[in-house]
């Protein structure tokens, strides 16, 4: 059974779903959440609560899912393959389902010699392919990986990431395929700076039916600045930025500015491309642009009214 | 073969500073053959320790002799009398042989010049890379004969993930991306469409995480 | 540097016998007496001429005299001379002789003791016969040699002239043999004033050791002519110094041996005049060395080949020699068989003709009851056993084994003296005949550094021709150096234990030759054909199962005692062939290149009580004696200079120097 979340809805209904992204502290105040939730509440879907991102330690994705819900907001929770082995993975689904949380992200997980604790383990026990057949089946079955039957399911709308960017490029959308085959609803991808590549992505995954049974969000990030731009450009594993938005946005006299249209032009864009059914926001530690890119691109959340 | 490389001087310095009869034991098989263990190596930390005792005024003697493995009981025991009147024993063979001598060879305190590393292929001359984690379950006939666990920083089994650039792994630019060779393999021999196929969870109780394993044969026994 | 196993599978060209772990040298194989010649040039290369002649000796008991007229086949097989010219190795003896007199090491002969009870007559103090008396001496046997003529040496003495061999230096040679106590009774010939059979009934064995003391004739009309000489008594004249009042101005020697070169040009030297040589062979085939030959041509003697001599012609005195054409010499199967065409016939002027066709001995004095002699005059002879016929008789030299170089007569007597001393119930032992290393490969000889050979200093020939004065003036101390860095230390580089190979492939991965070589089941061997000995499979076996044959890694341990003994405590690690030092003030170590150090040595010699550390290294450009020896050196040097630092010593205490002033390796 599905869980019936907003998310779920507006892409079923076929509207444009915007969804944005909401990053929790590096601590145990709940105000930060508190105060980005509100930001966003009106202009997303739902939000992305990020798990450890770039394996940094903060708050965990569940409890500040939950805080987002008491907002009035819809959080979709991230729960990557790197800190936990399937044993606290089921317990987490279990609980996040029992807290109201709806959509569930699966991801790999960034390594953790990227983060600030390099010298941790890298669990790894599943990877995101594995981790989403066994949220599906805990689903609806239901049963635990074990193949034991467990007797109240969790209702999640599952989502992954896709990276139209990476290598080897031929086997992008396969991959993608794959995800769907293990059971996803919906993916969201990498952040898009390169439109004819991500074009030519999309086009591949509608010759393989991958759109007709996923519906995918196109990810979408305002550059701050010149440097930000560079340092994803050349630091930043499976990005593709191209030399013209660094120029531009080098030559910006209001960069900020400039990078918000940067990303309006973008979801322009990428809006007519077949298939792509909806955006998604990542103005990370910038929540406040969400609305003005959202207004300057003329968009409204889907399930706005 | 199992790569082990020698830990820096200091380390080593701050244990042997302690004792006064140090014997030097090399190894002459898989750490000799990964040039960091044998009796070349062996021989020059044994030079190196005397000359530096010397000059910080530390007495005592510092011996050395290799054996030809040092996982072997018959090996250790053969040069177990040469640790008469020694306070320390400094293995330069892999982990496995300084454990194997402190059981052998009880009374004698012992200590690793080594940190083991790899299970590795030679590259090229000086060049080793991990290739095998023992984890128990070898899988590789589906990867084209390259291992995922080993290579992949994530051990993932339905790779690339999303990192994957330009060949190379997200954590540097000179790891491969397992998963790119694996792809590239495959299709050479036109099966990339295998990697569709959905791999996993892996068994991890046949690998270390399942705890110390023990391998026993059946055989005639002496 | 890495090659990959496939260009390694290859093979060694030779086994060495069992019981014998060496392949040799094949100066060392070639030489009838099997001198060391690897190890004296070693010795010379390091400017040590005592220890050399000291090797030489140990088979050589005519040192001085062969290093100046041997006809050395040690240099026709020199494996050197298919990279570019064999090793004089003939003239770095000389150097050796030459170098322990200047320095005045005493060459004293041993102390020895006949206490075997036995003595042995020896007929001859030829080379053969000299050699016999000293290995018969040091064998506790006394000899007692009989000589016919007024001074000891035969051939060498009557036969060869000065300005080959000063007869000074014959004496020194003969003067050492005496004091070991082998007496030389000169003028006291057998048949003369001994007779055979007092020698045989007084002395446990007899030694008939008579060379071939007689010219052959040619009968052709016109021979009994007066300026009509043989070659055999006119060379004793001129080494007598008598007058030979027959010799005129326009001289024709019927010859091409040696002897017949010698003839010629103590011709020239005594009348200044024309002296032209006729031989039967063609020039190429001529008997004689092709150095003599080269010597005497450039003293202007001229050559008239492939006539063969018909008829001496003049009425009454020498007018000349008719001579015709010569075809062959040989017969199919090689057998002296010339052929003439007795219609071309032309006539040479002349006033003297010396006949030097060969010699023969003189049995004159073998009484009836043996040794017998066949019907061609020449003793049976057992070549195994060096027996004759009679019981107790034995035979050496060019009695036995006709015509032949001085050093294969050496080789006769040592082989003799072994066997009469095991007739005499004295311990004797024949030594194994040693194998050699096979060629260089090809693609070996491609990698070694040419360096041409030194040339051995003559006297200008205008002047070298008014007397009989000694016409080489020797190779010296630098250029005797430089020769020796030429040597390739054949079959004396790596060799390795099979029970501590762990066929890591190290060494087949670094041999820049390609010597050790392996397939599927680990290393297979060092090929001793391809290995130059440059030492870096040595430095960076990981299981220290090579070592170096020459100088293996002991002796280098010893070397840095000994150089830390002068107590400077600063020691340089050098090439024994650079005459120059990085520090002249420090104790050397003497290698055949630093490429051999490793990194434990350098720190050794911190461990035996040095201060401070020199390495001799040879330029980036330069490369050295071996193909990246000079990288090996410097790799050696940082590694080991990393270990001091940490430890916490100072890594500048290793300091490595360029050769300030190479001469070697260089063109002369």
């Amino acid at each position: 059974m599905m869980p019936g979340s907003t998310l779920e809805k507006v892409l079923a209904d076929g509207k444009f779903a915007v969804t944005a992204e909401l990053g929790p502290p590096k601590s145990a105040d709940p105000q930060v959440i508190i105060d980005k939730a509100n930001i966003l509440k009106g202009h997303a879907d739902a939000v992305n609560i990020t798990d450890n991102q770039t394996a940094i330690a903060r708050m965990c994705s569940m409890a500040a899912a939950k805080i987002v819900i008491d907002q009035g907001l819809e959080p979709i929770m991230q729960m990557t393959c790197r800190d936990r082995n399937r044993l606290a993975m089921q317990a987490d689904i279990l609980g996040a389902a029992a807290l109201g949380i709806k959509n569930l992200l699966c991801l790999t997980g960034d390594h953790q010699s990227f983060g600030n604790h390099p010298e941790s383990m890298g669990v790894f026990d599943l990877d995101s392919v594995t981790l989403i057949r066994m949220v599906k089946e805990m689903r609806d079955v239901p049963q635990f990986q074990c193949g034991e039957e467990i007797t109240f399911a969790p209702k999640l709308y599952i989502g992954a990431a896709a990276n139209p960017y990476a290598d080897p490029f031929p086997f992008r959308a396969i991959r993608l395929a794959k995800k769907v085959d293990a059971g996803i609803d919906f993916c969201q991808t990498q952040i898009i700076y390169n439109v004819e590549k991500f074009a030519e992505f999309m086009h591949q995954c509608v010759e393989l039916g991958v759109t007709e049974r996923c519906k995918i969000l196109a990810g979408v990030a305002p550059l701050k600045s010149a440097g930000m731009a560079k340092y994803m450009k050349n630091r930043v594993a499976g990005m593709d930025v191209p030399d013209e938005v660094v120029e531009r946005m080098a030559a910006a006299k209001d960069v900020q500015d400039e990078g918000i249209n940067v990303c309006v032009e973008i979801i322009d864009r990428v809006r007519e491309i077949d298939g792509v059914a909806g955006v998604h926001i990542m103005a990370v530690e910038w929540e406040s642009a969400v609305p003005e890119i959202m207004s300057r691109a003329g968009l409204k959340a889907g399930s706005a009214d | 073969m199992i790569t082990a490389e020698r830990k820096p001087f200091e380390q080593i310095k701050a244990v042997t500073d302690q004792f006064e009869n140090i014997l030097v034991v090399g190894c002459n098989t898989c750490v000799a053959v990964c040039l960091t263990g044998g009796e070349r190596e062996a021989e020059l930390l044994t030079a190196q320790l005397r000359l530096q005792r010397e000059k910080d005024g530390i007495s005592g003697t510092v011996n050395t002799v290799t054996v030809l493995r040092q996982c072997e009981n018959e090996f250790v025991d053969a040069v177990a009398a040469q640790a008469d009147g020694k306070d320390l024993i400094l293995s330069t063979a892999c982990s496995i042989g300084p454990q194997l001598i402190a059981e052998r060879i009880p009374k004698v305190r012992v200590a690793p010049a080594m940190n083991t590393n790899m299970l590795a292929v030679v590259k090229k001359h000086h060049v080793w890379s991990e290739y095998c984690v023992a984890c128990g379950d070898c899988v590789i006939f589906s990867t084209g004969g390259i291992c995922p666990i080993a290579r992949c920083a994530k051990q993932l089994l339905n790779g690339p993930c999303g990192g994957s650039q330009g060949g190379h792994c997200e954590i540097s630019p000179e790891v491969p991306c397992v998963w790119q060779l694996i792809y590239d393999k495959l299709a050479a021999f036109g099966l990339e469409g295998n990697l569709s196929r959905i791999d996993g969870p892996k068994n991890w109780s046949k690998s270390n995480s399942g705890g110390p394993r023990t391998m026993k044969k059946e055989g005639f026994e002496p | 540097m890495e090659r990959e196993l496939a260009d390694s599978i290859t093979r060694s060209s030779a086994r060495p016998v069992p019981g014998d772990a060496r392949l040799h040298p094949p100066c060392e194989v070639a030489c009838p007496i099997h001198t060391s010649a690897q190890r004296y040039i070693q010795l010379v290369a390091e400017g040590d001429y005592g220890r050399a002649l000291a090797v030489v000796r140990e088979t050589n008991p005519l040192p001085q005299s062969i290093g100046r007229i041997c006809a050395h086949p040690c240099e026709d097989s020199c494996r050197r001379g298919g990279v570019d010219e064999p090793i004089a190795i003939c003239n770095l003896k000389r150097v050796a002789s030459d170098g322990a007199k200047a320095s005045g090491l005493g060459d004293e002969p041993p102390a020895v003791e006949f206490n075997t009870g036995r003595k042995v007559a020896i007929i001859g103090s030829g080379p053969s016969g000299l050699a016999a008396a000293h290995d018969l001496a040091l064998m506790g046997v006394q000899p007692v040699i009989f000589e016919k003529q007024p001074e000891a040496g035969g051939f060498l003495r009557t036969g060869i002239l000065n300005y080959r061999l000063p007869k000074n230096i014959l004496d020194e040679d003969i003067d050492y043999i005496r004091g070991m106590g082998v007496e030389i009774r000169t003028g006291t010939g057998v048949g003369e004033e001994i007779k055979f059979e007092e020698l045989a009934s007084e002395y446990d064995a007899v030694l008939i050791a008579v060379g071939l003391s007689e010219s052959r004739s040619l009968p052709i009309p016109g021979v009994d002519l007066p300026e009509v000489l043989l070659a055999v008594p006119f060379l004793e004249d001129v080494n007598a110094g008598r007058d030979i009042p027959e010799l005129g101005k326009e001289i024709i020697v019927i010859g091409g041996g040696n002897v017949a070169i010698d003839a010629a040009r103590s011709a020239k030297r005594i009348g200044g005049g024309k002296v032209t040589m006729v031989c039967l062979e063609a020039d190429h085939e001529m008997p004689a060395h092709d150095w003599e030959i080269a010597d005497a041509r450039e003293e202007g003697i001229e050559m008239l080949c492939s006539q063969g001599p018909n008829a001496i012609v003049g009425e009454g005195k020498v007018e000349g020699l008719q001579v015709k054409k010569c075809e062959s010499v040989f017969d199919e199967h090689g057998r002296f068989a010339p052929t003439f065409c007795e219609t071309e016939l032309s006539v040479i002027t002349g006033d003297t003709v010396i006949v030097s066709i060969g010699q023969m001995s003189n049995l004159s004095f073998v009484p009836e009851a043996g040794p017998e002699v066949d019907e061609r005059g020449i003793l049976f002879f057992d070549r195994e056993q060096c027996t004759t016929s009679r019981r107790g008789v034995f035979a050496s030299g060019e009695v036995v084994t006709g015509p032949g170089a001085a050093v294969n007569a050496l080789a006769s007597g040592k082989k003799a003296a072994i066997a009469a001393a095991r007739f005499l119930g004295v311990e004797a032992h024949y030594g194994h005949e040693p194998v050699a290393i096979g060629e260089v490969p090809s693609d070996v000889r491609e990698q070694i550094k040419q360096a041409p050979r030194r040339r051995m200093p003559v006297r200008a020939t205008g002047q070298r021709i008014t007397d009989f004065e000694e016409v080489e003036t020797g190779l010296g101390e630098v250029d005797g150096r430089c020769e020796a860095s030429r040597c390739l230390l054949c079959g004396s580089g790596a060799r390795y234990s099979q029970l501590k190979c762990i066929s890591c492939l190290t060494c087949v991965r670094v041999c820049p030759y390609g010597a050790p070589w392996a397939d599927k089941d680990g290393l297979g061997g060092i090929d001793a054909d391809k290995c130059q000995a440059c030492g870096i499979c040595f430095t960076q076996c990981p299981a220290k199962a090579i070592d170096l044959t020459v100088v293996s890694e002991d002796d280098i341990e010893r070397r840095i005692h000994v150089a830390l003994s002068a107590e400077t405590g600063m020691v340089e690690f050098g090439c024994w062939y650079s005459q120059s030092r990085v520090a002249p003030e420090a104790g050397f170590i003497a290698l055949p290149c630093t490429s051999r150090l490793s990194t434990r040595l350098l720190l050794h010699a911190f461990e035996a009580g040095a201060e401070k550390v020199y390495v001799a290294v040879c330029s980036e450009d330069d490369d050295g004696r071996f193909v990246h020896g000079h990288r090996q050196t410097r790799t050696a040097v940082a590694e080991a200079q990393k270990a001091l630092k940490e430890i916490g010593m100072e890594p500048e205490l290793i300091e490595l120097g360029l050769v300030p002033e190479k001469k070697c390796m260089k063109s002369a």
